[in-house]
């Protein structure tokens, strides 16, 4: 019984996580990105440490895997929000610097303020240690969507977002992915 | 699988499916994020290991590619 509820704990866990890199991975195909590799390396391993549970009666193999595969959750979802993030910031960078486009005064202000906004998420979530929780990756979210968010109305015209988009651009990868075989 | 999760996993997808409607401006129904995920799950690449190689992550230089930045 024991098992059985830590399995579906466990399994509600890795799901929540796997859709929401989905998602992630779905916003960094917009710009033409790749999904970062620690995403799908500590899902792999949790997957792994999943079969060890799924298969053991040990309780102490037990507890291992579960607490295996909590921190394999924690490190990739903050990997990959730490990569998004990360480009974001550095695109609003590259956007700032580009000379195509007018901006006002007060328009740089907010974008460079935005900027910080990223790079502050960036400093907690590295900061932050811990088991894996859904209710914490939730807050996550809510934090970003607001910076994202506020982003988006910041670069007002289509004309901007075409401009910003091709400075995402820039960081596509220029040697192959990490490959997981 | 769906109707078994809890609130707040519903949540945590809800919130992952608006950050993608976000940037992309895009509206993405339940059924087109589960056949995407369904493709993510079964991407045959995530299973190829059947040994576990105890790395947690891959290393720092692998987060921080060489972007092309010339521009920079």
């Amino acid at each position: 019984m024991l098992k059985e509820s830590i399995l579906e704990g466990v399994a509600e866990k890795i799901y929540g996580y796997a859709i929401s890199i989905r998602n992630i991975e779905a916003s960094l195909e917009h710009f033409g990105l790749n999904l970062e590799g620690s995403a799908l390396v500590n899902f792999r391993d949790a997957i792994f440490h999943y079969q060890t549970l799924y298969l053991t009666e040990d309780l102490e193999i037990i507890n291992e895997n579960k607490a295996a595969i909590e921190e394999h959750l924690e490190r990739g979802s903050k990997d990959i929000l730490i990569y998004f993030s990360d480009i974001l910031r550095k695109s609003i960078t590259l956007f700032l610097n580009d000379t195509k486009i007018n901006k006002s005064k007060e328009n740089r202000i907010l974008l460079i303020a935005l900027c910080n906004d990223f790079a502050n998420f960036n400093i907690d979530l590295r900061k932050s240690h811990g088991r894996f929780e859904i209710k914490n990756l939730s807050k996550r979210f809510d934090e970003i969507i607001i910076i994202v968010q506020n982003l988006i109305l910041l670069l007002e015209t289509e004309q901007k977002t075409k401009v910003f988009n091709s400075c995402v651009k820039k960081f596509v990868r220029v040697r192959p992915q990490t490959q997981l075989t | 699988m769906v109707e078994l999760i809890s609130k707040d996993c519903k949540e945590l997808i809800n919130k992952s499916r608006r950050l993608y409607e976000i940037v992309s401006g895009e509206k993405i129904s339940n059924d087109e994020m589960n056949e995407k995920f369904k493709e993510f799950i079964l991407d045959k690449s995530l299973y190829q290991h059947s040994e576990h190689e105890g790395k947690t992550s891959i290393g720092d230089e692998d987060l921080v590619p060489p972007y092309n930045l010339e521009s920079m």
